[in-house]
Protein backbone atom coordinates (compact mmCIF):
# COMPACT_ATOMS: atom_id res chain seq x y z
CA UNK A 1 0.00 0.00 0.00
CA UNK A 2 2.85 2.40 1.03
CA UNK A 3 4.41 1.94 -2.22
CA UNK A 4 1.83 2.29 -4.07
CA UNK A 5 0.81 5.65 -2.81
CA UNK A 6 4.14 6.44 -3.28
CA UNK A 7 4.13 5.65 -7.11
CA UNK A 8 0.56 7.42 -7.17
CA UNK A 9 2.14 10.50 -5.89
CA UNK A 10 4.22 11.52 -9.08
CA UNK A 11 1.43 11.11 -11.90
CA UNK A 12 -0.80 13.26 -9.02
CA UNK A 13 2.28 16.07 -9.50
CA UNK A 14 2.21 15.99 -12.86
CA UNK A 15 -1.43 16.69 -13.30
CA UNK A 16 -1.47 19.05 -10.23
CA UNK A 17 1.49 20.89 -12.58
CA UNK A 18 -0.76 20.97 -15.73
CA UNK A 19 -3.94 21.78 -14.13
CA UNK A 20 -2.53 25.16 -12.06
CA UNK A 21 -1.38 25.67 -16.03
CA UNK A 22 -4.42 25.81 -17.94
CA UNK A 23 -5.84 27.55 -14.81
CA UNK A 24 -3.21 30.03 -15.28
CA UNK A 25 -3.72 30.13 -19.40
CA UNK A 26 -7.63 30.29 -18.63
CA UNK A 27 -6.90 33.29 -16.30
CA UNK A 28 -4.97 35.07 -18.62
CA UNK A 29 -7.52 34.35 -21.91
CA UNK A 30 -10.03 35.87 -19.39
CA UNK A 31 -8.94 39.17 -18.74
CA UNK A 32 -7.29 39.19 -22.70
CA UNK A 33 -11.48 38.76 -23.45
CA UNK A 34 -11.71 42.00 -21.06
CA UNK A 35 -9.93 43.93 -22.57
CA UNK A 36 -11.10 42.97 -25.70
CA UNK A 37 -14.50 43.78 -24.64
CA UNK A 38 -13.61 47.55 -23.16
CA UNK A 39 -12.24 48.55 -26.36
CA UNK A 40 -15.60 47.32 -28.11
CA UNK A 41 -17.10 49.54 -25.48
CA UNK A 42 -14.90 52.29 -26.94
CA UNK B 1 -19.89 26.29 -20.28
CA UNK B 2 -19.24 29.86 -18.30
CA UNK B 3 -17.85 29.83 -15.01
CA UNK B 4 -14.72 28.30 -12.81
CA UNK B 5 -16.63 25.95 -10.71
CA UNK B 6 -16.46 22.79 -13.58
CA UNK B 7 -12.65 23.10 -14.06
CA UNK B 8 -11.97 23.03 -10.20
CA UNK B 9 -14.35 20.10 -10.43
CA UNK B 10 -12.39 18.65 -13.20
CA UNK B 11 -8.94 19.32 -11.44
CA UNK B 12 -10.46 17.50 -8.42
CA UNK B 13 -11.69 14.47 -10.35
CA UNK B 14 -8.76 13.40 -12.46
CA UNK B 15 -6.64 13.83 -9.13
CA UNK B 16 -9.26 11.03 -7.50
CA UNK B 17 -8.68 9.46 -11.17
CA UNK B 18 -5.01 9.11 -10.28
CA UNK B 19 -5.57 8.14 -6.24
CA UNK B 20 -8.34 5.28 -7.23
CA UNK B 21 -5.93 4.26 -10.45
CA UNK B 22 -3.44 3.45 -7.48
CA UNK B 23 -5.38 2.82 -4.50
CA UNK B 24 -8.66 1.90 -5.23
CA UNK B 25 -7.88 -0.81 -8.41
CA UNK B 26 -5.72 -3.77 -7.57
CA UNK B 27 -3.38 -5.21 -9.32
CA UNK B 28 -4.96 -6.92 -12.88
CA UNK B 29 -5.86 -10.60 -12.62
CA UNK B 30 -5.00 -12.37 -16.30
CA UNK B 31 -1.93 -10.04 -17.29
CA UNK B 32 1.91 -10.88 -17.00
CA UNK B 33 2.47 -7.60 -15.35
CA UNK B 34 -0.37 -6.78 -12.71
CA UNK B 35 0.13 -3.62 -11.96
CA UNK B 36 0.83 -2.46 -15.21
CA UNK B 37 -2.61 -2.71 -16.54
CA UNK B 38 -3.36 0.37 -14.41
CA UNK B 39 -2.07 2.02 -16.88
CA UNK B 40 -5.76 1.44 -19.19
CA UNK B 41 -7.29 4.02 -16.98
CA UNK B 42 -5.78 6.96 -19.13
CA UNK B 43 -4.82 5.06 -22.06
CA UNK B 44 -8.92 4.08 -22.97
CA UNK B 45 -10.36 7.45 -22.08
CA UNK B 46 -7.55 8.66 -24.80
CA UNK B 47 -8.61 6.67 -27.12
CA UNK B 48 -11.90 7.27 -26.85
CA UNK B 49 -11.41 11.36 -27.19
CA UNK B 50 -9.56 10.17 -30.34
CA UNK B 51 -12.34 8.98 -32.08
CA UNK B 52 -14.63 11.76 -30.50
CA UNK B 53 -12.64 14.17 -32.17
CA UNK B 54 -12.85 12.74 -35.47
CA UNK B 55 -16.48 12.60 -35.60
CA UNK B 56 -16.52 16.66 -34.13
CA UNK B 57 -14.46 17.70 -36.75
CA UNK B 58 -16.34 15.73 -39.26
CA UNK B 59 -19.86 17.41 -37.90
CA UNK B 60 -18.07 20.75 -37.69
CA UNK B 61 -16.82 20.59 -41.34
CA UNK B 62 -20.43 20.17 -42.60
CA UNK B 63 -21.74 22.98 -40.38
CA UNK B 64 -18.77 24.98 -42.14
CA UNK B 65 -19.64 24.15 -45.20
CA UNK B 66 -23.28 24.71 -45.17
CA UNK B 67 -23.17 27.84 -43.57
CA UNK B 68 -20.72 29.05 -46.01
CA UNK B 69 -23.46 28.36 -48.41
CA UNK B 70 -26.46 29.66 -46.75
CA UNK B 71 -24.36 32.84 -44.75
CA UNK B 72 -21.49 33.69 -46.01
CA UNK B 73 -17.34 33.07 -44.49
CA UNK B 74 -17.69 35.35 -42.00
CA UNK B 75 -20.64 33.51 -39.81
CA UNK B 76 -19.07 30.47 -41.49
CA UNK B 77 -15.49 30.55 -40.05
CA UNK B 78 -17.09 30.04 -36.24
CA UNK B 79 -16.94 26.24 -37.61
CA UNK B 80 -13.92 26.03 -39.39
CA UNK B 81 -12.20 27.24 -35.92
CA UNK B 82 -14.00 24.13 -34.18
CA UNK B 83 -13.12 21.92 -36.94
CA UNK B 84 -9.69 23.08 -36.54
CA UNK B 85 -9.73 22.68 -32.75
CA UNK B 86 -11.41 19.24 -32.76
CA UNK B 87 -8.87 17.93 -35.14
CA UNK B 88 -5.86 19.45 -33.27
CA UNK B 89 -7.04 17.62 -30.13
CA UNK B 90 -7.70 14.70 -31.89
CA UNK B 91 -3.66 14.81 -32.58
CA UNK B 92 -2.46 15.41 -29.45
CA UNK B 93 -4.89 12.02 -27.62
CA UNK B 94 -3.96 9.75 -30.57
CA UNK B 95 -0.70 10.29 -29.86
CA UNK B 96 -1.21 9.96 -26.06
CA UNK B 97 -3.08 6.90 -27.06
CA UNK B 98 0.06 5.44 -29.03
CA UNK B 99 2.49 6.09 -26.39
CA UNK B 100 0.38 5.05 -23.81
CA UNK B 101 -0.44 1.97 -25.54
CA UNK B 102 3.36 1.00 -26.24
CA UNK B 103 3.95 1.57 -23.06
CA UNK B 104 1.46 -1.35 -21.84
CA UNK B 105 1.96 -3.39 -24.90
CA UNK B 106 6.08 -3.37 -23.41
CA UNK B 107 4.52 -4.47 -20.08
CA UNK B 108 2.01 -7.21 -21.10
CA UNK B 109 3.45 -8.52 -24.29
CA UNK B 110 7.46 -8.04 -24.42
CA UNK B 111 7.49 -5.49 -26.86
CA UNK B 112 6.87 -1.81 -27.62
CA UNK B 113 5.69 -2.08 -31.33
CA UNK B 114 4.72 -5.34 -32.78
CA UNK B 115 3.18 -4.00 -35.71
CA UNK B 116 -0.26 -5.76 -34.02
CA UNK B 117 -3.23 -4.30 -36.05
CA UNK B 118 -4.55 -2.28 -33.38
CA UNK B 119 -1.53 -0.76 -32.79
CA UNK B 120 -1.04 0.00 -36.72
CA UNK B 121 -4.30 1.22 -37.18
CA UNK B 122 -3.56 4.08 -34.13
CA UNK B 123 -0.52 4.90 -36.13
CA UNK B 124 -2.47 5.63 -39.09
CA UNK B 125 -4.93 7.51 -37.58
CA UNK B 126 -2.51 9.54 -35.87
CA UNK B 127 -0.70 10.10 -39.39
CA UNK B 128 -4.50 11.38 -40.87
CA UNK B 129 -4.40 13.83 -37.80
CA UNK B 130 -0.80 14.67 -38.90
CA UNK B 131 -1.89 15.38 -42.36
CA UNK B 132 -4.75 17.59 -41.53
CA UNK B 133 -2.14 19.92 -39.37
CA UNK B 134 0.04 19.70 -42.18
CA UNK B 135 -2.57 21.04 -44.99
CA UNK B 136 -3.70 23.98 -42.63
CA UNK B 137 0.26 25.34 -41.87
CA UNK B 138 0.31 25.05 -46.17
CA UNK B 139 -2.68 26.58 -47.24
CA UNK B 140 -2.18 30.72 -46.38
CA UNK B 141 -5.84 31.79 -47.58
CA UNK B 142 -8.31 32.00 -45.07
CA UNK B 143 -11.46 30.71 -46.91
CA UNK B 144 -9.30 28.00 -48.93
CA UNK B 145 -7.44 26.36 -46.37
CA UNK B 146 -11.48 26.44 -44.37
CA UNK B 147 -12.77 24.84 -47.19
CA UNK B 148 -10.34 22.27 -48.32
CA UNK B 149 -9.63 21.33 -43.65
CA UNK B 150 -13.57 20.94 -43.71
CA UNK B 151 -13.17 18.57 -47.07
CA UNK B 152 -10.49 16.73 -45.52
CA UNK B 153 -12.19 16.51 -42.06
CA UNK B 154 -15.07 14.80 -43.92
CA UNK B 155 -13.39 12.07 -46.23
CA UNK B 156 -10.90 11.35 -43.52
CA UNK B 157 -14.11 10.38 -40.92
CA UNK B 158 -14.82 7.34 -43.79
CA UNK B 159 -10.71 5.88 -42.94
CA UNK B 160 -11.13 6.54 -39.45
CA UNK B 161 -14.45 4.57 -38.72
CA UNK B 162 -12.55 1.63 -40.39
CA UNK B 163 -9.31 1.88 -38.85
CA UNK B 164 -11.05 2.45 -35.19
CA UNK B 165 -14.53 0.26 -35.19
CA UNK B 166 -13.99 -2.68 -38.16
CA UNK B 167 -10.32 -3.75 -38.56
CA UNK B 168 -9.73 -4.32 -35.09
CA UNK B 169 -12.82 -6.63 -35.31
CA UNK B 170 -11.92 -8.82 -38.18
CA UNK B 171 -8.46 -9.23 -37.54
CA UNK B 172 -6.91 -11.20 -34.50
CA UNK B 173 -4.96 -8.50 -32.87
CA UNK B 174 -3.78 -9.18 -28.98
CA UNK B 175 -5.68 -5.89 -28.56
CA UNK B 176 -8.76 -8.25 -28.79
CA UNK B 177 -8.34 -10.21 -25.31
CA UNK B 178 -7.74 -6.85 -23.80
CA UNK B 179 -10.85 -5.37 -24.27
CA UNK B 180 -12.73 -8.39 -23.30
CA UNK B 181 -10.53 -8.84 -20.29
CA UNK B 182 -10.98 -4.77 -18.98
CA UNK B 183 -14.10 -3.36 -20.61
CA UNK B 184 -15.90 -6.83 -21.29
CA UNK B 185 -16.33 -6.89 -17.47
CA UNK B 186 -13.54 -10.52 -17.03
CA UNK B 187 -11.54 -8.12 -14.97
CA UNK B 188 -12.09 -7.69 -11.15
CA UNK B 189 -10.94 -5.22 -8.50
CA UNK B 190 -12.94 -2.24 -9.28
CA UNK B 191 -11.35 -1.65 -12.99
CA UNK B 192 -14.78 -0.90 -14.40
CA UNK B 193 -16.07 1.43 -11.22
CA UNK B 194 -12.37 3.36 -11.87
CA UNK B 195 -12.79 3.53 -15.45
CA UNK B 196 -16.55 4.62 -16.29
CA UNK B 197 -16.97 6.29 -12.66
CA UNK B 198 -13.40 8.19 -12.35
CA UNK B 199 -11.23 8.02 -15.33
CA UNK B 200 -14.37 8.94 -17.95
CA UNK B 201 -15.43 12.13 -16.04
CA UNK B 202 -12.32 13.03 -15.36
CA UNK B 203 -11.52 13.08 -18.81
CA UNK B 204 -14.79 14.78 -20.55
CA UNK B 205 -14.04 17.90 -18.22
CA UNK B 206 -10.74 17.94 -19.32
CA UNK B 207 -11.35 17.38 -23.15
CA UNK B 208 -13.94 20.04 -22.65
CA UNK B 209 -11.40 22.65 -21.12
CA UNK B 210 -8.66 22.10 -23.42
CA UNK B 211 -11.18 22.60 -26.27
CA UNK B 212 -12.56 25.69 -24.52
CA UNK B 213 -9.25 27.06 -24.13
CA UNK B 214 -7.93 26.14 -27.78
CA UNK B 215 -10.90 28.21 -28.99
CA UNK B 216 -10.72 31.38 -27.40
CA UNK B 217 -7.46 31.27 -28.01
CA UNK B 218 -7.49 31.80 -31.34
CA UNK B 219 -10.71 33.28 -31.34
CA UNK B 220 -8.93 36.11 -29.81
CA UNK B 221 -5.87 35.83 -32.61
CA UNK B 222 -8.48 36.23 -35.28
CA UNK B 223 -10.01 39.22 -33.57
CA UNK B 224 -6.05 40.62 -33.58
CA UNK B 225 -5.76 40.06 -36.90
CA UNK B 226 -8.93 41.88 -37.94
CA UNK B 227 -8.14 45.12 -36.00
Amino acid sequence: MNNMAAVAAVPLIVWVGVFVFMLMVDRKLSRLEAVDREKDDL
Amino acid sequence: MRGIWWKLLTGLWMAATILAAYLKAGPAEGFPFPDGARIIFFHVPCAWFASLSYLLACGYGIAFLRTLGRQGWEIAQRWDLRTSVSMELGFLFAALTTVSGSIFSRLEWGAYWSWDPRQTSILVILLIFAAYLVLRGAVTDPETRARLSAVYALVAVVPGTFLIWVLPRIVYTLHGDANRAVIGGNIGNNYRTVLYAFALPAFIGLFTWMFQLRLRQEALVRRFHET
